[in-house]
């Protein structure tokens, strides 16, 4: 993790919990799901509503959907 | 990546990344030859989808319904009402939505009019006697009753579920964790045929990662609400899913060598032909003389014990470990 600048996103987990997450300005979306303590195996993200790949990098001010894939049948 | 757009799904199989519009395709197109590279179905099959109403049926139920007119089959939904307050309305309800927009028949059997109880009563028992048997296990058994029920009314010719990747990796840990090989050679992407009142039941998803099947929907819009069963945490797929989970995401592909792993042990020690066999309670197919469903509706209910102690006698619930 980079000690440099900081950004915040904002983070909507499963739809339940809203926040603001502030995270070092050259995170990516897995590094950010990693910290919240989830698998990459097990969300999937969409960011400002587009599902979106978890390499991609963290944009300030984003919203950062995490959908769970374990949701039983 | 193909196009140069900005990626949105990470494709274990391809190794890559593809844009929205190119990882739909690549879904459709793997699923559907999957159905056909299997036979899944038959020109003139009639297809019953078992729906929850969670992202893997709903999924099943739209690609099948899209690929009917292709594949020269008719496709409707069946769905389990198990009763479980709080959590299967709000799947039925997603369930409606999408079947009425695709123009989809659904059938729906509960429980309660099928056994006489809904699954939270019977939770309620087992409970009061200490969960010598997981409310899963219950669950289970007599969903997969009350689906081959269904669908059987209905006439289908072929029962799809929407057992996904994970699920099937899932189950084969766990079969080999319980040394369950004959599980193990049973599980494939379509059953062996076991005399009429079995419906043969076939797996479309059977190569994809759960985690495409949720990124599908969210692409493609289909609605599905996250609520999960409340009952899920007495069961030993949980610490499963977690662990596999953690390798994948050391080891992209691991799951699809565990499926490999369980593929190459199916062809090589093929499962014993077996003649089917019946319930001397009820006559629905059954490995043991008394299908589990009879013996968990005895063990739930005393009535059905009356019943079923009527045609067999007095039934000895430590041997199946029910006491």
């Amino acid at each position: 993790m980079s000690s440099g600048e900081l950004i915040s996103v904002v983070v909507d987990v499963f739809g339940r919990e809203m926040k603001e997450v502030k995270v070092p300005a050259n995170f990516k979306i897995a590094d950010l799901v990693k910290m919240l303590g989830f698998r990459v195996s097990e969300v999937v993200v969409s960011v400002n509503g587009v599902v979106s790949a978890e390499e991609e990098p963290l944009r300030p001010g984003s919203v950062v959907k995490l959908h769970s894939v374990v949701s039983g049948g | 990546m193909v196009c140069g757009k900005r990626a949105s799904v990470f494709v274990s199989y391809l190794g890559d990344y593809l844009c929205a519009e190119h990882f739909v395709e690549y879904f459709e197109r793997r699923v559907f030859e999957a159905v056909s590279h299997f036979r899944l179905v038959r020109e003139g099959d009639r297809v019953a989808v078992a729906v929850s109403g969670g992202k893997d049926s709903l999924t099943t139920l739209y690609l099948l319904s899209k690929f009917s007119g292709r594949l020269g089959v008719e496709v409707f939904g069946i769905a389990v009402d198990e009763g479980i307050a709080g959590y299967r309305e709000h799947k039925l309800d997603a369930l409606r939505r999408l079947a009425d927009e695709l123009g989809v028949e659904v059938f729906v059997g509960s429980f309660k009019s099928y056994f006489g109880f809904t699954l939270d009563e019977a939770v309620n028992v087992l409970r009061e006697r200490g969960y010598v048997v997981k409310p899963c296990s219950v669950c289970g058994v007599f969903r997969r009753y009350v689906m081959n029920a269904i669908a059987r009314e209905r006439g289908a010719s072929r029962l799809a579920t929407g057992h996904n990747l994970d699920d099937e990796v899932q189950v084969f840990v766990m079969n080999a964790l319980k040394s369950h090989v004959d599980g193990i050679l049973r599980e494939g992407i379509v059953s062996e045929e076991v005399g009429a009142l079995l419906v043969p039941r076939i797996k479309p998803l059977y190569f994809i990662p759960e985690k495409e099947v949720l990124a599908y929907t969210l692409i493609k819009g289909i609605y599905t609400p996250f609520v999960e069963c409340p009952y899920i945490v007495y069961a030993m797929r949980r610490p499963v899913r977690r662990w596999v989970n953690e390798v994948e995401d050391e080891d992209p592909g691991f799951k699809y060598r565990l499926l490999a792993s369980k593929e190459l042990a199916r062809k090589k020690i093929k499962a014993p032909r077996k003649q089917p066999t019946y319930c001397r309670v009820c006559g629905e197919p059954s490995a043991n003389p008394v299908c589990k469903t009879c013996l968990y509706r005895a063990y739930l209910d005393e009535n059905y014990r009356l019943v079923v102690e009527k045609k067999i006698g007095s039934i000895n619930f430590a041997r199946y470990g029910l006491e």
